[in-house]
């Protein structure tokens, strides 16, 4: 029977063309015709192509018709628009700086103006940091010194638009990496005056007459848009647009430590400038610098941010509303203030951990706090707080057949850290993760067959940063019960001894002095709830100590734990030891 | 395609002209029939250079380029190649016999002379056609 249908899930030109040609061979009227080199193949090839452009078209068309399966970014962010999400802009790395100014003549107090230039290297790149408000430095005790003043890298860019409203006119930003969070708008009114201009995600809370600007992104760019003055107040015919903001090297100034300044700052050329610390004394890098959101990003984001419509009344909604808003946090765990003991009824706390940084710094957890207070629910007060770590310590002793393997004891030992670390990426590193005991041994075991077995044993590691020469008290909580006996820490120096800290079995934190490998206790400084997982000590009057911290070892009295509210369980990776001995059997 | 088997009488190739001129009399698209469309598809693949046909860039006998090059010795035994390879690949109704290519390199022409039968019909057709550069 004579095949007289025509293929249509071909989509490659020569399939197109050969079921054409098929298709016409079926036909008595063409059977007479040649279809390679005569001038029908000339027309069959023209139809061919045809229908080949007309598929790939459509194929493409219906492609970038959904969110799931488009690939130009011009898509995914119409897309992403239908469901009133902005992606997020490129992002200005910010850093914390302290400025002292010695000025001669005692004025009431040093004006460190917006716009003003700090250069950051990192011993082979220098970026420009900028302030992007006024900080005022008032004298106290005659020092002018002020702490924490943001500056954020990227270069000042200011463009400008002349309102026509005769023809239809778009307002777009030229800059792709542009950080969005730093547009300041101006629009003169009738008298020529420049007015700012307030960004509003949204019509919520705009009137007739809110001097609102909206920002929707395009491909690449971001555009201004303005209200149409019954939904917004609307510019007028001539008047000046100005928009000013940063656009930023992306991610490459993260992590600079090192600033310095050229300017004269309000008139003062001997200052000082030194990176902002934390409160334990280690200092603030710049951080937070990053590209603008990926399409993958943004295929994700859009429909969950749609669920949320940027209220947080479940967990998940101030999960997404602060990774959406928040691209430095690493990770978020949110529970009840009812968890806690006292309890805190009508409390939220949101435990946040930042990419690339230790701890939280005040500044951000403001801002953390009262952009999620706008969003949760009356009669909830959200609180922020930084994550804690509660490290977790290995001693591996290894057994491996020498007779089933030719690697060396250092090829094994490297794929058991291998192992370690794939284990600590996999469950570990996060909120309310879970230690399973049989899993790490396991893991260990799968590393290489040759290996007979493993005697793991397993301790978590608090670290601290006591106050020196001060009667320092601190309360460690390690969240599972402890073997009593098991706690012993790093050295110190207390009153001129070399000192540690052990517990005696029944409760108690005692120092003890170590000469010539002689133990010698002396005083107690402090208790221990076993059961609780916690240690509290007091009065701990250090001089100094070894390393960067003093850390707090115990042994759990489970070999399965957890932990819950802002404790992150982690690996660390050096007090990792793996010891392998080759046998042979 | 297969090759259709030849009837005395009767029309076995076909093809329209290339201009899709009509048939005065049945106003119909006009056919040329059996020699005669092998004789204009030989004509149109001999004139059709590599690349022009989408998505079959060796369809054709590649051959005007030949006129923007220096006439040597070499050149009608190249063209004579190109041209037999590309009957024998693209014109299966063809049997060809003979290629004879005449250099004019005074006028910037060549004369091209192919002799091949249809299959199943040993007598011997000829074709001729010149190649002139026109700038």
């Amino acid at each position: 029977m004579a095949n007289n249908t025509l293929a249509v899930a071909n989509l490659d030109y020569t399939g197109l063309r050969s079921s054409l040609v098929s298709f016409m061979q079926n036909y008595p009227q063409f059977m007479d015709y040649d279809f390679e080199g005569s001038n029908l193949s000339t027309l069959i090839d023209l139809l061919a192509y045809n229908t080949y452009i007309n598929s790939f078209y459509t194929n493409m068309v219906m492609n970038e018709m959904f969110i799931d399966t488009a690939i130009l970014r011009d898509s995914v962010v119409s897309h992403a628009k239908d469901l009133n999400y902005m992606p997020r802009s490129a992002r200005s790395s910010q850093a914390f700086i302290d400025i002292q100014v010695f000025p001669n003549d005692n004025p009431p107090y040093v004006t460190i103006p917006a716009g003003a230039k700090f250069q950051g290297s990192d011993g082979n790149n220098v970026f420009t940091f900028l302030t992007t408000a006024n900080t005022i430095i008032s004298p106290v005790g005659g020092v002018y010194l002020q702490k924490n003043i943001p500056i954020y890298e990227g270069v000042q860019i200011t463009e400008t638009f002349i309102v026509n409203t005769a023809v239809p006119q778009r307002f777009i930003l030229s800059n792709p990496n542009i950080d969005t969070t730093t547009l300041k708008v101006g629009v003169t009114n009738s008298l020529g005056a420049n007015q700012q201009w307030t960004f509003y995600p949204d019509l919520f809370g705009v009137s007739t007459n809110t001097q609102a600007y909206f920002l929707q992104s395009t491909a690449n760019n971001y555009e201004i848009l303005f209200g149409d003055g019954v939904s917004g107040a609307q510019p007028i015919n001539n008047a000046r647009i100005t928009a000013s903001y940063i656009a930023s090297n992306l991610d490459k100034p993260n992590g600079i430590q090192n600033f310095k300044s050229n300017q004269i700052l309000d008139g003062y050329t001997i200052y000082t400038i030194t990176p902002s610390v934390y409160s334990n004394g280690t200092i603030i890098a710049a951080a937070g610098g990053m590209a603008p959101e990926s399409i993958q990003s943004v295929r994700f984001n859009a429909p969950r941010a749609y669920q949320t419509l940027q209220r947080a009344v479940t967990e998940e909604d101030y999960r997404n509303i602060l990774f959406e808003n928040f691209p430095e946090i690493r990770d978020v765990y949110v529970y009840g203030g009812d968890q806690l003991y006292p309890q805190q009824y009508g409390s939220v706390y949101i435990a946040v951990d930042i990419t690339n940084a230790v701890g939280l710094y005040d500044n951000e957890k403001t801002k953390i706090q009262s952009f999620i207070s706008t969003r949760a629910p009356l009669t909830i007060t959200p609180v922020v707080v930084a994550a804690d770590y509660t490290n977790i310590g290995f001693t591996v002793n290894i057994n491996y057949n020498l007779n089933q393997s030719s690697l060396a004891a250092s090829d094994i030992q490297g794929e058991v850290l291998r192992a370690i670390k794939t284990y600590n990426s996999t469950y570990l590193d996060k909120f309310n993760a879970r230690f399973r005991y049989s899993q790490i041994l396991s893991a260990i075991d799968n590393t290489d067959s040759a290996i007979v077995d493993n005697e793991t044993t397993v301790y978590l590691i608090k670290e601290f940063l006591p106050v020196l020469n001060t009667d320092y008290s601190q309360s460690l909580s390690y969240q599972n019960s402890i073997v009593p006996g098991s706690i012993t820490s790093t050295g110190f120096t207390y009153n001129g001894l070399a000192c540690s800290l052990i517990d005696d079995s029944n409760g108690n934190i005692k120092l003890i002095s170590t000469i010539n490998g002689i133990q010698t206790p002396l005083v107690v400084l402090g208790t221990v709830d076993y059961t609780a997982g916690v240690v509290n000590l007091v009065n701990l009057n250090v001089s100094a100590f070894e390393g960067d911290y003093i850390a707090i070892y115990v042994t759990p009295k489970n070999h399965d734990f957890n932990a819950s509210q802002n404790i992150i369980l982690a690996t660390d990776f050096n007090n990792v030891t793996i010891n392998v001995t080759g046998i042979r059997v | 395609m297969a090759a259709k088997s030849p009837l005395p009488q009767q029309i076995y190739f076909s093809d329209f002209l290339f201009d899709l001129n009509k048939n005065p009399h049945t106003k119909d698209l006009a056919r040329v029939t059996n020699e005669q469309a092998v004789i204009n598809s030989i004509k149109k693949i001999i004139k059709t250079n590599n690349y022009e046909v989408p998505y079959n860039p060796f369809f054709g006998a590649n051959i005007y380029h030949y006129l923007f090059e220096n006439f040597t010795p070499t050149t009608e035994l190249e063209l004579k190649n190109e041209i037999r390879f590309a009957i024998e690949n693209f014109e299966p109704r063809a049997n060809l016999i003979d290629v004879v290519v005449n250099g004019n390199p005074d006028g910037n022409s060549m004369d091209i002379t192919i002799t091949f039968s249809i299959i199943n019909n040993p007598t011997p057709i000829t074709v001729t056609t010149t190649l002139v550069r026109i700038r």
